[in-house]
């Protein structure tokens, strides 16, 4: 590998192995992918990072940290850590996870590249202790784990479980939310294969697809994942937000049977042919789409 | 954290007719602070405040008596508990 000078992380070159234009025709959402990083690149992004100590990363996570333990004697158990815990929660072999790590500079290369809402996109890191790891189970966010150092395998799906998964889920939990229990009572768990991250390596990761994970002796990974903002999402917000200003489309459904002259007052023909010009508008959708990828809180 | 007993047929020390005595002890063991049986018993909720270098002893001796893995739950705790020491 040579070394490549970098200021900033270019998605496009970090897929160069496959190419972004394959990337999103064979990957994007269906299929893993394994990418060899630059050594200028992993280098920039370990500085970007920045030290690798718990106290710190637990104090800057926007969404907090987590320790996860589980050995002979515990059962997977959850706690929550702050700075001053943090290192004790890494002695005692708990897995570390620090969530929502504020990295713009590689967030928002990554939604940049992806023509997604900023927002959308956060950095987590994870710190593995020898003999931890992760449970067979699929997430509901599409996923980038870079590893940054020591070395952990991984066991990957080859396919999504559940295509476009709107939900995560652990296999063999009974918590199942409603929308996901429909798409797994169809849903077969396909093929897996092995996958060694060593440092440097890039791992794509579809939602929805199976992996667990076992690290063989300490190991940090930085996971670049973009949270759900479905098309489905576009038309139920982004549409309701268009139209609500509609006095119209505000007006009480009326008409659905009843008495005749209810059903004279039924205005949904009407509004179906509003929303049939709305939408072939290219102008209009265009900014329902802008108005949902703007939204603040979305 | 949580525990939740195995029938006695799974683990014949459930039906000692000590057991109770046993289980109390192992609750005064590791220092447990209060303890909620539910589903007449099957499920056991103990409280414990423990350095996080005793977690995995507790669950060990919790282990050794029971045969089940505790969950520990820290978010069960009510929130002006974690105050208590600073007043």
């Amino acid at each position: 590998m040579t070394a490549t000078m970098t200021d900033s992380l270019d998605m496009r070159r970090l897929l160069s192995p496959v190419g972004a234009e394959r990337f999103f025709a064979e990957h994007w959402q269906t299929r893993m992918a394994l990418l060899p990083l630059a050594e200028g690149d992993l280098a920039f992004i370990r500085t970007t990072v920045g030290p690798l100590d718990p106290a710190r990363l637990a104090g800057a996570a926007r969404e907090g940290a987590q320790a996860w333990l589980a050995n002979d004697f515990v059962a997977h158990s959850v706690f929550p850590v702050d700075p001053s815990n943090a290192v004790q929660f890494q002695d005692i072999g708990a897995t570390l996870y620090f969530v929502n790590v504020p990295l713009p500079v590689l967030t928002d290369s990554l939604a940049d590249f992806l023509g997604a809402p900023r927002r959308k996109v956060i950095a987590s890191l994870f710190f593995t202790p020898a003999g931890g790891g992760a449970v067979p189970h699929f997430d509901k966010n599409e996923n980038f784990t870079v590893q940054l150092t020591g070395a952990k395998r991984w066991q990957v799906g080859e396919t999504p479980m559940v295509p476009a998964a709107p939900d995560g889920y652990t296999l063999g939990s009974s918590t199942i939310t409603p929308v996901l229990a429909p798409l797994l009572a169809e849903a077969r768990r396909p093929p897996e294969r092995t996958v060694d991250l060593q440092p440097g390596t890039l791992l794509y990761v579809p939602r929805g697809t199976v992996h667990h994970t076992g690290a063989g002796e300490p190991s940090w990974s930085l996971n670049l994942s973009y949270s759900p903002s479905m098309w489905l999402d576009l038309l139920l917000v982004g549409l309701q937000k268009r139209l609500v200003a509609s006095p119209r489309w505000r007006g009480m459904v009326t008409g659905a049977g009843g008495d005749p002259a209810a059903r004279d007052a039924n205005r949904l023909s009407e509004l179906l042919a509003e929303l049939r010009a709305l939408l072939d508008d290219p102008a209009e959708a265009e900014a329902l789409i802008r108005s949902f990828l703007d939204r603040p809180n979305g | 954290m949580k525990i939740i007993l195995p029938a006695a047929t799974v683990n014949p020390v459930l039906a000692a007719p000590d057991f109770e005595a046993q289980w109390r002890a192992l609750l005064k063991r590791i220092g447990a602070l209060a303890a909620y049986p539910r589903e007449e018993g099957r499920m056991q909720y103990v409280l414990v405040e423990a350095d996080l270098s005793q977690i995995t002893p507790i669950a060990e001796a919790v282990f050794r008596l029971v045969g089940v893995k505790p969950e520990f739950l820290p978010e069960i705790v009510p929130q002006p508990y974690y105050g208590f020491r600073g007043y």
